[in-house]
């Protein structure tokens, strides 16, 4: 058998019996026990079969612990291993393998879909951010030394780290309630509805938006945004808007005095937070 | 590009996220430190943090598993670009994969398959060998794998094909002593002739990691310490081929970063058996 022919059939094998359904198989057990010459062809080659399904459904573990504490470690072996037979690994890195993970457990039957892809999506968020590229974080006092007349065109460079989830199922509460649980093996208990400093939302408020970032101890850390601050982040962080055009913004939805202390005390926090990697002036 | 024998610096240890602070913090006896290539491919973070520490300390080797030197598919040239980049970063006084494939038809097994020692493979690999090490500008070195199978259109004993492969490309040989034994326990390949006949010019380092035993057959898991019966044959493979760069790999139930250094000081203690027995003209 040539080299091509033999991975084929040996790629096909371990994609079989990942998917469990080797019944499907297009021949390739057949044609590997026809060359292998050891007594028991099919236990070696279970070997490698075993390996694949278990080392992806480890990692999805690995990268997804409050996932698999919430689901519970029987139902989230399931579900991995569901999404494990129906997606060949494309990746170079393990890293990556899950990235379409939320996306499946949101469309899987488990009672509460949503929730698990949700929860699922903000620990990849976690990783993304904790892998992002090396940044300054200035301290709050960098702002002194911008001067009083550059405030308004003043514009800042978010740290790299830097991202806005926007939890739509109380996701990220769940992900607390998680960790602060840590040691349990069954399904994590549903949240209580009473909002709570950890959980500002009920099951039937809007979306929530929190900010995440890797820290200067470089730990990744979130929290969450008030809807004025949110706005005053969104226009600054990501639009890259300037200071006066996002005074601007805020002002139907901020009180005229409470503008710009809010505006001082929102930088301020940015900054001893390590959200900001630059201050531009004009 | 250099393909003689690397300068010796001594006995080393995979570094793993759990021991990042260990390896800088504590005053230890570890020589240099193994890294997994793929996991540095990130523009930044933790990881990557410790990595440039540990740098600035000590000697650091790369060590790939996503190469797929094996495979029919096309080279992977974006994978290669990530590892030259990460190879000028580093500096590192090694850099290896495995003599395997690891995907095929653009899917990633994500593990280290078997290949059949035919002079056809041979050709195919020498070939590929002969771009990365092109594409790189700096010696390969590739490792010999375990294995749960064999093909019955291998022409080849493990031995002569790796041998076939270095002498063609003049890329270097990562010895894991753990997997002569592992395919010597599987699959009937003598692990005393396979050290015999490998070519002692192409060896750069040595590996030596802890298996599990399932009776009739042996995992390779490097999840466990290192068993008596492979710590004997890396004596004898010192015996034969001298001092070489080697360490010790835990993957997985990785213990405290002192347990590790005890293991450690034990590979040296037999490595220094094996090569005052070579200096005393004790044959293997």
């Amino acid at each position: 058998m040539s080299l091509p022919d033999l991975q084929h059939h040996m790629m096909g094998f371990l994609l079989d019996e990942a998917s469990g359904t080797p019944a499907i198989s297009a021949g390739h057990l057949e044609n590997l026990e026809a060359i292998i010459s050891d007594a028991s062809p099919a236990e070696g080659l279970q070997i490698y079969s075993h390996a694949y399904r278990a080392r992806l459904i480890e990692v999805l573990g690995n990268d997804h612990e409050k996932l698999k504490q919430f689901l519970g470690a029987e139902e989230f072996t399931r579900l991995a291993g569901l999404f494990v037979a129906g997606n060949p690994s494309k990746v170079r890195s393990l890293r990556y393998y899950g990235e379409n993970f939320p996306e499946f457990l949101t469309t899987s039957d488990h009672p509460e879909a949503q929730l698990a892809g949700e929860l699922c999506a903000f620990e990849r968020t976690l990783l993304d951010a904790y892998d992002a590229p090396f940044g300054e974080q200035p301290i709050a006092t960098a702002l002194q030394a911008v001067a009083p007349d550059a405030w308004p065109s003043m514009t800042l460079q978010p740290h790299p780290s830097v991202r806005v989830f926007t939890d739509q199922t109380r996701a990220i509460p769940m992900w607390q309630h998680c960790n602060r649980s840590a040691s349990q093996q069954a399904p994590v208990a549903p949240l209580t509805s009473e909002p709570t400093a950890d959980d500002p939302a009920t099951n039937d408020d809007a979306a929530q938006p929190w900010v995440l970032w890797r820290n200067r101890e470089r730990v990744c850390q979130f929290r969450h945004l008030a809807t004025t601050e949110h706005l005053a982040l969104h226009s600054m962080l990501i639009e890259n808007r300037d200071l006066a055009t996002t005074a601007e913004e805020l002002m139907p939805h901020v009180a005229a005095e409470q503008l710009a202390p809010s505006l001082q005390q929102w930088l301020s926090q940015w900054l001893t937070d390590g959200l900001i990697q630059s201050i531009q002036t004009n | 590009m250099t393909t003689g024998k690397p300068e010796f610096v001594g006995f080393g240890l995979g570094l793993r996220p759990c021991h990042f602070h260990a390896a800088l913090e504590t005053t230890h006896t570890v020589d240099w430190f193994e890294v997994i290539s793929e996991n540095f491919f990130v523009p930044g973070g933790k990881p990557r943090y410790y990595l440039d520490r540990v740098r600035e300390r000590y000697p650091v080797a790369l060590h790939g598993v996503s190469m797929s030197i094996g495979t029919t598919d096309p080279l992977d040239q974006d994978y290669l670009q990530q590892l030259k980049a990460l190879i000028e970063q580093v500096q590192p006084m090694i850099v290896s994969d495995h003599l395997c494939w690891t995907s095929s038809g653009g899917t990633n097994s994500h593990d280290l398959l078997p290949l059949p020692y035919t002079e056809e493979a041979v050709q195919h690999i020498s070939s590929r060998v002969n771009q990365v090490q092109d594409i790189l500008a700096r010696q390969l070195v590739l490792e010999n794998v375990s294995a749960y199978v064999t093909f019955e259109h291998s022409t080849l004993a493990e031995w002569e094909f790796l041998n076939a492969i270095t002498d063609a490309t003049g890329c270097g040989l990562l010895l894991d002593v753990n997997n002569i034994y592992v395919n010597e326990r599987n699959l009937g390949q003598s692990a005393t002739q396979f050290l015999d006949h490998i070519s002692p010019q192409h060896i750069q380092q040595i590996h030596v990691a802890g298996h599990s035993d399932y009776g009739s057959y042996v995992i390779d898991t490097h999840d466990a310490p290192v068993r008596p019966e492979v710590f004997e044959l890396y004596r004898r493979a010192c015996q034969r081929f001298g001092p070489v760069n080697s360490m010790i790999e835990r993957d997985d139930h990785i213990p405290e970063f002192d347990v590790l250094l005890t293991e450690l000081t034990e590979l040296r203690h037999h490595a220094e058996a094996g090569v005052a027995q070579q200096q005393a003209g004790v044959a293997p």
